[in-house]
């Protein structure tokens, strides 16, 4: 597609719904949103700028095989089932940590954050690759 | 099995002398089972105690006895091998597959626990798969592989079918436990169950009618098939029986199928051996005859019979390996295995001619190897038969009589006469190569000269191992001439001169029978051919049917198996209750619910392809009106996400599509349409169902209380997820994951598939 208008918005519009998409993921755990629901965000951004400019152009952007992102959001939901088990409990048992920060402000770390980051990393991956690819065959 | 994994590593420091050091290892091996005394308490592991499986080792006699055999004749074998195959590259992979048997091999044999031998079972077949089809670049060394593999492997499972009847019928798998059992025998499962294992037995150690792998399966090199299919694997079924013999042993049909069936294997394969010219076949024939015999006497259950079938394992395999490894070791010096053309050779391989010399007089049954006692003693046992002696004797006399013309033409007859034509270039083998089977030769000899000393009292707990419990067992190379002894001695003057007889008229026998006797030998392989090119035609034909490769055929069969399967649980349900109880309605509910009406309707109707896209789309946002509406802000917020890139996705493929057109004949429009009626109307009648109360309250008000608490999240959805069942999502992300890979991969392929056509 060959528009000005959508290439010059896209271009804003793809760092915003990346940087919602990661926002959707983070808050999961307390307000909708979540990994899945993220990373189907940015998968939808991505497709928005593959659409605008080509594919090519997106591939070149991402630097990594979609597959290979799905890959490591599969290790890392696996890693994140680690430390559960080095402590004596089931696989996938979920560890948290707090971080006081100063100004009483409190982060709660844990592993099924970790998890949640994986989920959104696969969902990228695969939808990037089934997405991408679709569309470089469209082009031919 | 550690071994196994260094060894290719050591090949490549000390290629020259991979063999001999790994030899020296299994050696040390063989040293510590031999300072070991035996007993019959076992060593138990728990591997997996929910499945009563433990790894549980029974160092008993028999046990003992048999891990002394496969590691003793396994180091000599590593040494063959390192001379057999001097400066193959493949040697490495042998001895690591060598190994690995050989480690499944001791499980077999010290295994206390059925099911840990089962294990150990399937781990040889594989290993002797890898094995026989070491020469992978012929196709005679492949299909006598897939057949070893696919026989043997058949009897595994019907092993392991009888092997669970067993354990149900006696409550344990552990060999301890079954022995003393009571009432097994006489219990239902006893008859199945004994016979499944029998054919797991049968098919592992080459019984008749399930033999012909044996023989086929010389296509390995020669190491191989010294100690796989002589000395070791296809003893693994004779010493299964042995061991279940205190459990299973003494009834009707245990003595009935071990005696026809071993009886039969025992004519079958000595008689065969005869007919056969190839050193190697010939020597296979009368390993299936040899363990033909060790059933039988297995079968006839008696104390002489077992110390009789401890005496001839032993001697079998220690003559039987030296056989073979002389028969490699010919093969080796002047290039043919041809039983009519060798001779004279003694002259040229002076300590070879030694070694077949001594194993061929014990295979003989001579006086004083090892062989001649096993002989007097099995026919003490046949003497002592309870039912049917006569006819045991009979068979006896002839298959011994058969050994010992067969023994003459292996070991003695190429080295005797005149130098054949080739013999010029005939030359003794390295060390590697005569240092086994000149062993075993002298073991034989030094075993029968001292009548079984240092062994004796191994034998004795071996065959009271198989027997139940302790008994003596007198090994005496002179036994008297009284009473049975006097009996079986004049057997074996007689089966000097039969054997004697059927030497010298092997020639004329094997032109005479030979066209004869080899179709009825050969049918049961014909059969074998017939199955297994008949299960490869059925298999293309349901595939064929199956995967018509017609996408609206697939979807059908998956959407009426979920229904089928659905409406089967709901049909159990016991309180099942589907109520219309609806709420107040509101004018915006009436509103989307036209509006998901109307789109399906245009998305079915559409004439356009790009509007019924439009239209599921449509659908689709209504659906996620609906669920934001409900209070599922998650749901929705997935769903508008889903059908954005699902819209993108049909846009994406619609390009590739052929023409709108009407393919389908009015049935097949039809058909569709009840399916699809059919669907919809068990979605809705699940959704109703779930909405009364079938399912668990307490379950989602656990999630609900615990989820801040044990989850720190307050989003319910969001913490089940990733926290109480996270290990679901896991499993969707892999399925996820594999799913675009093979996306990916079949829209790459396609390109170059075009290109090909």
């Amino acid at each position: 597609m060959n528009s000005l208008i959508l290439r010059t918005t896209t271009g804003f519009l793809l760092s915003l719904l990346v940087l919602f998409s990661v926002y959707l993921m983070l808050r999961g755990h307390n307000a909708p949103g979540g990994g899945f629901i993220g990373g189907l965000t940015a998968t939808a951004a991505l497709t928005l700028y593959a659409f605008a400019f080509d594919v090519a152009t997106v591939r070149k952007m991402l630097r990594i095989d979609p597959l290979s992102v799905a890959g490591l959001g599969l290790v890392l939901a696996l890693v994140s089932g680690l430390p559960g088990m080095l402590g004596g409990d089931a696989f996938l048992t979920s560890r948290w940590a707090v971080l006081a920060l100063p100004g009483g402000t409190e982060i709660h770390l844990g592993t099924p954050l970790l998890f949640d980051f994986g989920v959104y990393l696969v969902v990228i991956g695969v939808g990037c690759a089934v997405l991408l690819t679709m569309a470089e065959e469209r082009g031919e | 099995m550690v071994l196994a994994v260094i060894a290719p590593a050591l090949h490549r420091v000390a290629p020259e002398h991979t063999g001999r050091v790994l030899a020296l290892a299994v050696a040390a091996l063989f040293s510590v089972f031999a300072l070991t005394p035996h007993e019959a308490a076992p060593l138990v592991y728990a591997w997996a105690p929910s499945l009563d499986l433990h790894v549980s080792l029974l160092f008993d006699g028999l046990g003992k006895l048999m891990a002394l055999i496969v590691s003793g004749i396994g180091s000599l074998i590593l040494l063959y091998a390192n001379g057999y195959l001097h400066g193959d590259a493949r040697l490495p992979r042998l001895y690591a597959t060598l190994l690995a048997f050989m480690g499944a091999m001791l499980g077999v044999v010290l295994g206390g626990n059925l099911l840990f031998i089962f294990v150990c079972w399937e781990l040889t077949s594989v290993t002797s798969f890898i094995l026989i089809g070491f020469d992978h670049e012929r196709p005679a060394a492949r299909a006598a592989a897939l057949q070893a593999l696919l026989v043997t492997g058949a009897g595994g499972l019907c092993l392991l079918a009888g092997v669970i009847l067993l354990g149900q019928a006696a409550g344990s798998y552990e060999l301890g436990a079954l022995a003393s059992a009571p009432g097994l025998r006489e219990h239902g499962l006893y008859v199945p169950a004994l016979l499944l294992i029998l054919a797991g037995a049968f098919t592992k150690s080459a019984q008749v009618p399930f033999h012909f792998w044996l023989p086929g399966a010389m296509e390995a090199p020669t190491p191989i098939s010294a100690y796989l299919h002589s000395a070791t694997m296809v003893k693994a079924g004779v010493v299964l029986l042995a061991r279940l013999n205190p459990a299973l042993g003494g009834t009707e049909l245990w003595f009935g199928m071990l005696c026809g069936f071993g009886g039969a294997t025992m004519l079958l394969g000595n008689l065969g051996s005869l007919l056969l010219t190839d050193l190697k076949r010939v020597l296979a024939y009368s390993t299936v005859g040899m363990l033909g015999t060790l059933v039988l006497l297995i079968g006839i259950g008696t104390q002489a019979a077992l110390a009789a079938c401890v005496t001839m394992l032993l001697a079998h395999a220690l003559y039987k390996g030296a056989l073979f490894m002389v028969a490699g070791g010919v093969d080796h010096a002047v290039h043919t295995r041809d039983t009519t053309r060798l001779s004279g050779l003694g002259r040229a391989m002076p300590i070879t001619w030694a070694a077949a010399s001594m194993a061929a007089l014990s295979c003989m049954g001579v006086l004083p190897l090892l062989g001649f006692i096993a002989k007097e003693k099995s026919y003490v046992a046949a003497l002592g038969a309870p039912e049917f002696a006569l006819w045991i004797v009979a068979a006896s006399l002839v298959a011994s009589a058969a050994a010992f013309a067969m023994a003459a033409i292996v070991g003695v007859r190429p080295f005797m006469g005149r130098p054949m034509e080739q013999g010029a270039h005939a030359h003794e083998g390295s060390f590697d190569l005569w240092l086994g089977p000149m062993l075993l030769g002298v073991c034989s000899l030094w075993l029968g000269a001292t009548a079984g000393w240092p062994m004796a009292e191994l034998l004795e707990a071996a065959a009271g191992s198989i027997y139940g419990s302790e008994f003596e067992v007198a090994l005496k190379l002179w036994a008297g001439t009284e009473g049975v002894y006097g009996q079986a001695l004049l057997l074996s003057g007689a089966t000097v001169a039969i054997g004697a007889f059927l030497f010298a008229l092997r020639a004329p026998l094997r032109s005479l029978a030979g066209g004869l006797s080899f179709a009825t030998a050969l049918a049961p392989q014909r059969v074998y051919q017939l199955l297994y090119d008949g299960s490869l035609g059925v298999a293309a034909q349901i595939t064929r049917r199956v995967q018509n490769g017609l996408l609206n055929s697939y979807v059908r069969t998956v959407v009426l198996t979920l229904v089928g399967i659905s409406l089967w649980s709901l049909w159990r349900q016991p309180h099942l209750v589907v109520s219309f109880s609806v709420g107040e309605i509101r004018t915006y509910e009436i509103g989307i619910v036209a509006l998901i009406l109307v789109s399906c309707l245009v998305a079915v109707r559409s004439e356009s392809r790009m509007a019924a896209i439009v239209a599921l789309g449509v659908a689709g946002l209504g659906v996620t009106l609906v669920f934001a509406l409900f209070s599922g802000p998650d749901l929705a917020m997935t769903q508008i996400m889903v059908e954005t890139l699902t819209v993108l996705l049909f846009v994406l493929v619609f390009y590739h599509l052929p023409q709108y057109a009407r393919l389908s004949s009015s049935f097949e429009r039809v058909r569709d349409l009840v399916v699809s009626l059919i669907f919809g109307g068990l979605m809705t009648l699940l959704v109703l169902a779930a909405s009364t109360d079938i399912l668990d309250a307490p379950l989602s008000e656990f999630y609900a209380q615990n989820s801040l608490i044990k989850g720190h999240g307050r989003n319910v959805v969001n913490v089940i997820l990733v926290d109480f069942r996270a290990l679901d999502t896991l499993g969707e992300i892999t399925v996820l994951a594999a799913a675009a890979i093979g996306v990916v991969a079949m829209l790459r392929l396609k390109p170059a598939h075009k290109e090909g056509a």
